[in-house]
């Protein structure tokens, strides 16, 4: 019998086994950031007055699941604002009345023609007639933001196809960050972007809503803009190549490799400046401001906040990979200020706009850090919006602190044109930075598990961007920032370039905490609890007892002892309640006349809980939580109780300010007669 | 015009026991609300540590609870009532033409000082009837009594002119800026437009009350009995003589101007923590009142003297 010598066989294999990727895991190419399955090669022209784009995208996709893909799903996010039918305006008029739309404002982008281009293993094939519209959401027939195309063979696991989208867009006059004004051009979700194809063998590719923002795999982009010369263009990525056209007009070729989307932007009154930003420790970034020319002197503002951006994120979380950042600055009332987009971000300023307001310095801050939220770790902004929205909006209160100290209260006269600054109105970190207002304005509201799609609209913002925000400053508190920071780091550092969900990133903080934090999470995401601890009453009564007491087979009555030599004894107790469904251990600080201060820890799960002292001194105050370090109980005034309050003196100092208003008042009123 | 000012200016000052009665009528017609807004306030700070914050600043934090929780009068709370906030925050409801908009009971405690105030004028007017400045309590509510029935018509035919001007006209000019700048790209013309239309709400509005207070003044000084005859006379006087009757207004407005600029650098913000200091910060505010009632009354007396100057030139020309 001859022998059989395994070991050539088993090497064989194992050799097969190390260059076959495994099943499920994301490849990434070699030097890539990220799987780059999702690249494109567009060809745009601005006509700027027809307010309309012609453009020819290659789309390269790579099915990087094990499951066969016989369709792909593209988002067409213009359609949203195509009539009023559209899911999104539908879902948007919950939030209000819109402002009248006139006809030219509307918005569609319709594709022409859908073909396969042959390359191996693929054939050439016409899919236009095949495409067809999808409302996955919510069964919409008239929304077309989502479109599919049934491919002729489907692409395998690992397989590549090529597919060439012609279309042609009316660009909406904002609606929501993208679209015109006059002749200021903000151009983003502009072309028919693939949609994330999961291993389930299932396309996550939602409607357009409302409250919702975007989801896509990361890509190489190479995109080239033609736009009438004379226009000013900024786009994600580096430019590449500028060619003069003969017929007047310019086109940019703009490069960008690991980003899921790609925006630009085009004026005729844009200033340029530019400057770097240089960090030991973090590799520098070239940075390109395009301005409007009345905020020509807030350039170094804008550069500012970037830096502080980059600076702290990169320190917090992890560097800034991409060597160079947009800043755009956009016109007046064009709606596209405040957004992201890979290595490009609007931020927005007012002509008035006097330091210590927080503007334009926390939105730069907090577009500029979505870099790291949304475009480094691209969670998916359909389902998961707090992931980003949550993560940025704490860490702009930070960075805000950290650089630039507390904001002041501002306020804006005669329809928002002037600005007055209250400098004794100080807003900290806490409760500005972290929207507790807002949160607490619509606490009856979906549990954070929920989709955000699948939010009321009117009070999605306060889920994805305040509630996360504050039980993010809350785990802060408790865990410590060191803590969280490494939390936060490493959840960067493993997800970054990927698609984290949220039991990624709880899975991360129970690792890196090293407590079970899951009890936290239940409370917080899993559920809409309301959170609200309050001290009832603190008493001190002298603790002789009174009454009849028993002695020597009968009764004697008792009465305090009297006398200036008879030494004070104090019973003191506070009662303390959980007004709130929401359940979280808090420190309980209870403090003397005699400055004697006790500590207790309460667990806060009964409904009420009573603490008593004997001592020589009467209780001066109790308060739960004095740290407040649960950020989301929505009255912290109860929090507190004095035994002996005098609130006569504030009241009454508040009051005669508001009576010199009100005098005020009365003397305008006067003026009528 | 200038010399009707220097008038104005010398009869005012001339008047300080008036202007003392007429502060104390807005000072005790604001006391009841202060109060109530004192009590809501306390109930409101309760027995927590937050007092210590507002004794000594302000707390924004315990704020967001309160706003979140207040209704009726505790509305009208706010940080910006601080300093210059209390004057723009009204100065923009007038030009806006939101004064009756927001909680009932202020709007209403304003057009029940409106009336008031309809009544004082007479008051007012005939202390200023001539050079020689008399008041007399007596004889200054007396006067108020005597011609509070026509001013309150003329009150009627003028507020149906406001009513015009800011549900209507004001709104209109500004979706006309909004319309024009459609697709402006720059704040500044913007801003240059709205402006605009703001100095033109602000000139329609001074035309009206320029217009009923010579017909005030005139049905004072002639002892008319016809409110419309005094509008009609009010209306043609103004017309007549355009420029100077409201080159003179505006002599008016500079002094108001110049009040509140000066009370814009001084007045107090929120960090008083001593009872002197929030007294001290409570009087300047009164001292801003005051000089506002003041110049109330420099346009009285100012357009008084022009007035009588005026008709005795024209006695003279016939």
């Amino acid at each position: 019998m001859r022998r059989f010598h395994i070991a050539p066989f088993v090497l064989l294999l194992s050799v097969i086994g190390l260059l076959v990727p495994q099943a499920g895991h994301t490849q990434t190419p070699a030097g890539a950031l990220s799987a780059r399955n999702a690249n494109y090669d567009i060809q745009v022209a601005l006509d700027p007055r027809q307010k309309t784009l012609d453009g020819r995208e290659v789309l390269t996709w790579r099915n990087e699941t094990d499951a066969p893909a016989t369709e792909l799903w593209f988002h067409l996010y213009y359609n949203a604002w195509k009539n009023t039918q559209s899911t999104w305006l539908k879902e948007d008029s919950l939030r209000g009345a819109r402002a009248k739309v006139r006809p030219e404002d509307w918005s569609y982008i319709d594709v022409s023609s859908v073909r396969v281009l042959p390359e191996a293993p693929f054939d050439a094939a016409d899919l236009t007639s095949a495409k067809r519209f999808a409302s996955p959401d919510d069964g919409n027939p008239e929304d077309q933001t989502v479109l599919i195309v049934p491919l002729p063979r489907p692409v395998g696991p690992k397989e590549t196809i090529k597919v060439e989208v012609v279309f042609h867009s009316k660009i909406p006059r904002t609606f929501a960050r993208t679209g015109y004004r006059g002749n200021y051009f903000f151009i983003a979700q502009w072309f028919p972007k693939v949609g994330v194809y999961q291993p389930d063998g299932k396309w996550n590719c939602h409607q357009f809503h409302a409250a919702t923002e975007f989801f896509s795999d990361y890509g190489v982009y190479d995109v080239r803009m033609t736009v009438p010369r004379g226009y000013v263009l900024g786009a994600t990525g580096v430019l590449k190549q500028k060619t003069e056209n003969p017929e007047g007009t310019t086109t940019y070729e703009y490069f960008q490799e690991d980003v899921h989307d790609f925006a630009w932007t085009a004026s005729e009154r844009y200033l340029e400046r530019t400057a770097r930003f240089e960090e030991p420790g973090l590799p520098p970034v070239e940075m390109r401001l395009l301005l409007q020319p009345e905020h020509s002197s807030q350039a170094e503002r804008h550069f500012a906040a970037t830096r502080a951006a980059l600076k702290h994120y990169g320190t917090w979380y992890g560097a800034y990979p991409y060597g160079h950042i947009t800043i755009v600055d956009p016109a007046y009332d064009s709606g596209a200020g405040g957004m992201e987009y890979p290595t490009l971000f609007t931020a927005g300023s007012r002509w008035l706009n006097p330091e210590g307001g927080g503007s334009p310095e926390g939105v730069t801050v907090h577009e500029a850090g979505h870099q790291f939220w949304y475009g480094i770790v691209g969670n998916n902004e359909f389902e998961d919006a707090w992931l980003d929205e949550g993560f940025n909006t704490f860490s702009t209160a930070r960075t805000m602190e950290a650089a630039f100290g507390e904001n002041v209260y501002v306020r804006r006269y005669f329809r928002t044109f002037l600005p007055v600054l209250f400098r004794d109105i100080k807003l900290d970190r806490m409760i500005a930075g972290n929207r507790l207002d807002g949160y607490r304005n619509a606490i009856a509201q979906d549990a954070q598990s929920r989709p955000t799609y699948l939010y009321y609209p009117p009070v999605a913002s306060t889920i994805t961007y305040s509630k996360t925000a504050l039980w993010l400053s809350t785990l802060e508190r408790e865990l410590g920032w060191e803590t969280l920071q490494k939390i936060l780091s490493t959840y960067f550092d493993r997800w970054k370039f990927k698609h984290p969900k949220p039991a990624d990133f709880f899975a991360v903080a129970n690792e890196v905490s090293g407590r079970d934090l899951t009890p936290f999470f239940d409370q917080v995401y899993r559920s809409s609890a309301i959170f609200d601890y309050a001290v009832q009453s603190v008493d001190s009564q002298p603790a002789a007892p009174r009454g009849y007491i028993d002695k020597d087979g009968g009764h004697i009555y008792s009465a305090p002892p009297a006398g200036d030599d008879a030494p004070p004894l104090y019973h003191s107790r506070i009662v303390l309640r959980r007004l709130g469904d929401g359940i979280w251990p808090v420190d309980v600080e209870v403090a003397f006349e005699n400055g004697e201060k006790l500590r207790e820890r309460w667990d806060g799960r009964e409904r009420y809980q009573v603490y008593e002292y004997d001592g020589p001194s009467k209780i001066r105050y109790a308060i739960v939580d004095r740290e407040r370090k649960l950020l989301l109980d929505v009255d912290y005034t109860n929090n507190s109780r004095l035994l002996e309050p005098r609130p006569e003196f504030a009241a009454r100092k508040w009051a005669s300010k508001w009576m010199v208003w009100f005098q005020d008042l009365l003397a305008t009123f006067a003026s009528f007669s | 015009m200038v010399n009707a000012f220097r008038e104005g200016l010398r009869r005012a000052m001339g008047a300080p026991r008036m202007l003392g009665v007429l502060v104390l009528v807005n000072v005790l017609f604001a006391l009841p609300a202060a109060y109530t807004m004192s009590s809501i306030l306390q109930s409101a700070i309760g027995p927590s540590l937050a007092e210590r914050n507002l004794r000594q600043g302000f707390d924004a934090g315990w704020y967001g609870g309160f706003e979140f929780k207040a209704q009726g009068l505790a509305t009208t709370f706010a940080p910006s009532l601080v300093g210059i906030g209390a004057v723009l925050n009204n100065a923009e409801a007038l030009l806006d033409g939101s004064l009756l908009d927001g909680y009932a009971g202020v709007a209403a405690a304003g057009l029940a000082f409106l009336i008031l105030w309809t009544f004082l004028n007479g008051g007012v007017l005939d202390c200023f009837r001539d050079e020689r400045i008399f008041f007399s309590t007596s004889q200054f509510f007396g006067a108020g009594a005597r011609y509070f029935g026509r001013f309150v018509r003329l009150l009627l035919m003028s507020g149906v002119l406001y009513f015009l001007l800011f549900r209507y006209a004001a709104p209109w000019m500004f979706r006309r800026v909004d319309a024009m700048t459609h697709n402006t790209t720059e704040e500044r013309t913007v801003l240059a437009l709205t402006a605009a239309a703001y100095l033109l709400v602000l000139f329609l509005f001074s035309l009206i009350a320029m217009v009923f207070d010579y017909a005030k003044i005139s049905l004072v000084q002639r002892e008319r009995r016809s409110a419309v005859a005094a509008a009609i006379e009010g209306a043609r006087f103004v017309f007549h003589q355009p420029f100077r009757a409201f080159g003179l207004y505006c002599l008016g407005g500079v002094l108001f101007a110049l009040a509140v600029v000066f009370y814009w650098i001084v007045a107090p913000g929120a960090n008083q923590s001593r009872w002197y200091s929030v007294a001290g910060a409570f009087l300047l505010g009164q001292a801003f009142i005051i000089a506002r009632l003041w110049v109330r009354l420099v346009f009285l007396a100012s357009q008084t003297a022009f007035y009588t100057n005026a008709s005795r030139s024209s006695i003279s020309a016939a």
